[in-house]
């Protein structure tokens, strides 16, 4: 989800940013065809307590503190998070090499709320299933921004074949922070003018899980 | 410079090491504490909502937390990965600087910056008049306040920058030749958190020769507030305790003016006491020489110790 409950935030933020301020539990499950194909995923993002509690607080959401939403509230904070801004593509991204492989809309949106966090799932199938036995599948959830940093469980499913697996690697942060710096070329990310599009590094701080079927 | 130079070396992450476990463990988070800079903020952010909550459930015992997981913020964000502050420490040892005046200016210009956050907060929500009954009778249209508390932010925002090109308020730091060659980055590698600068350099104090001047740089550094003051100071809005969240902000500031003054202070003793006991002798220049030489290894293990095994051996 982009950050958009926090508007005012946002204007001073979202033109110069190396730096997270969000942070995102992302758990996978990867959904696979007969033929070894990846065909969508299934994606759960929970939110971090500070933000979890601006949102509820910026929707007046749980006056009485007890973490307990009513079905009104539970409808208000998911029509709330589930409506993406137009030109946000989703942060989930597909590889196969260095292609990115086109994804459907959005389904199977929904948004939970438990012991003060709030959590956001939906689908992503991709237009065409990729084929995952001559060659795997990359999948990573970034922001490219990196105003949320998405940290991705380990503990990945895969659904729909037998032989397939999914291997975490972890972003190099030091490296990614190294590359930034050389991005800016020597001037510091608060150098950057307001104006100025910030590079868009997100990519560098994300985990990498590769799908592969067939071994 | 064997004798004192290895005693920085240990001395100066000890310092930091002391801070950082007092904040934590008066906290009974250390065992929380993770590998780099972002995960102790993100630890941090989630101790915050804690303490956030218990003040919403009228348990105003929880301000103290409040208040010092606020200096913990600042302090992790000033010391966070690829930092002016150790660059800082390097020109403090290289040169004869005014460290009072460094001090107060990392003060000074900390706590603006918090200020800003709790100008552009109020004067959004202030300009258009609402009060927080007003919105909370409002509740079903409390989107539409939300954007238009953007609309207002935009306004200041806009403000703020025509000022900033007209006053042309943040001087140009002039490189430092002296460091040059020994692998300092010359453009010292100002803070990417927040998108702003957390203190002043040192050649920005050694430039400072009138308050019309302090005031410029301050401004400068004051321009940009911390993205993580501005959710706290909408979250305590929101809460109705707003006087917690501007005094937590101001505690924010500090702790990030707490990292510059560590270095500084660090870097700058090190640096007489070298001097006093070369002062007079005919190797003085010398000595003065390789003191900045040494000054740039100095920082770069420094920085290497505090960046690369960083936090993960203190806690």
């Amino acid at each position: 989800m982009f950050c958009r409950p926090i508007a005012l935030v946002l204007l001073s933020a979202s033109s110069v940013a190396a730096h997270p301020h969000v942070f995102v539990t992302a758990t996978l499950n990867i959904q696979l065809n007969d033929d070894g194909q990846i065909a969508g995923v299934h994606v759960s993002w929970a939110y971090d307590d500070l933000f979890s509690l601006l949102v509820t607080e910026e929707l007046e959401l749980d006056p009485d503190g007890d973490m307990v939403l009513t079905a009104d509230e539970n409808a208000a904070l998911t029509a709330y998070i589930i409506d993406w801004p137009a030109d946000y593509v989703g942060d989930v991204y597909l590889w196969a090499g260095e292609t990115a492989l086109p994804l459907a809309p959005v389904t199977d949106h929904a948004v939970s709320f438990q012991d003060g966090i709030v959590t956001e799932t939906f689908y992503r199938a991709l237009i065409t299933p990729q084929d995952t036995i001559t060659a795997p599948v990359d999948v990573q959830v970034y922001d490219p921004y990196y105003y949320v940093a998405y940290e991705t469980q380990p503990d990945i499913t895969l659904t729909g074949r037998q032989d397939c697996t999914a291997t975490l690697t972890r972003a190099d942060i030091a490296s990614a922070d190294a590359m930034v710096q050389t991005l800016l070329n020597g001037r510091s990310a608060s150098d950057v003018g307001v104006d100025e599009e910030f590079p868009q590094v997100g990519r560098a701080f994300a985990d990498t899980v590769r799908v592969a079927c067939g071994g | 410079m064997r004798r004192i130079g290895p005693s920085l070396l240990m001395g100066a992450p000890v310092i930091l090491a002391a801070a950082v476990a007092l904040w934590l463990w008066g906290f009974g988070g250390a065992s929380r504490v993770g590998h780099f800079a972002t995960e102790n903020q993100h630890w941090v952010q989630n101790a915050l909502a804690a303490a956030l909550r218990r003040l919403k459930s009228g348990d105003y015992a929880a301000l103290t937390a409040l208040w010092g997981l606020c200096f913990a913020y600042g302090f992790f964000h000033a010391a966070g990965p690829g930092h002016g502050k150790l660059v800082i420490g390097g020109y403090g040892l290289g040169r004869r600087v005014p460290l009072r005046r460094l001090a107060g200016l990392a003060v000074a210009s900390s706590l603006a910056q918090a200020l800003s956050a709790v100008i552009l907060v109020y004067a959004g929500l202030f300009a258009l008049g609402w009060t927080r009954e007003q919105m909370q009778g409002l509740a079903d249209t409390a989107m539409s306040h939300v954007s238009n508390a953007a609309v207002a932010g935009i306004g200041l925002w806009l403000l703020w920058r025509g000022l900033r090109s007209l006053g042309r308020l943040r001087p140009k730091p002039a490189p430092i030749a002296d460091l040059s060659g020994l692998g300092v980055p010359l453009d010292h590698v100002h803070d990417e958190h927040c998108g702003h600068v957390h203190g002043p350099t040192l050649e920005q104090a050694a430039q400072v020769k009138s308050l019309r001047d302090a005031l410029m740089v301050v401004g400068a550094i004051a321009i940009r507030p911390c993205t993580g003051a501005l959710f706290l100071l909408i979250l305590t809005w929101r809460l109705g305790i707003d006087w917690a969240g501007i005094i937590g902000a101001l505690i924010m500031g500090l702790g990030t003016a707490s990292i510059t003054l560590l270095v500084a202070v660090a870097s700058v003793s090190l640096r007489e006491s070298v001097l006093a006991q070369a002062a007079g002798g005919p190797a003085m220049a010398r000595m003065l020489a390789m003191v900045e030489a040494l000054a740039g290894a100095l920082v770069l293990a420094l920085a290497l110790q505090m960046l690369v095994r960083g936090f993960t051996g203190w806690t």
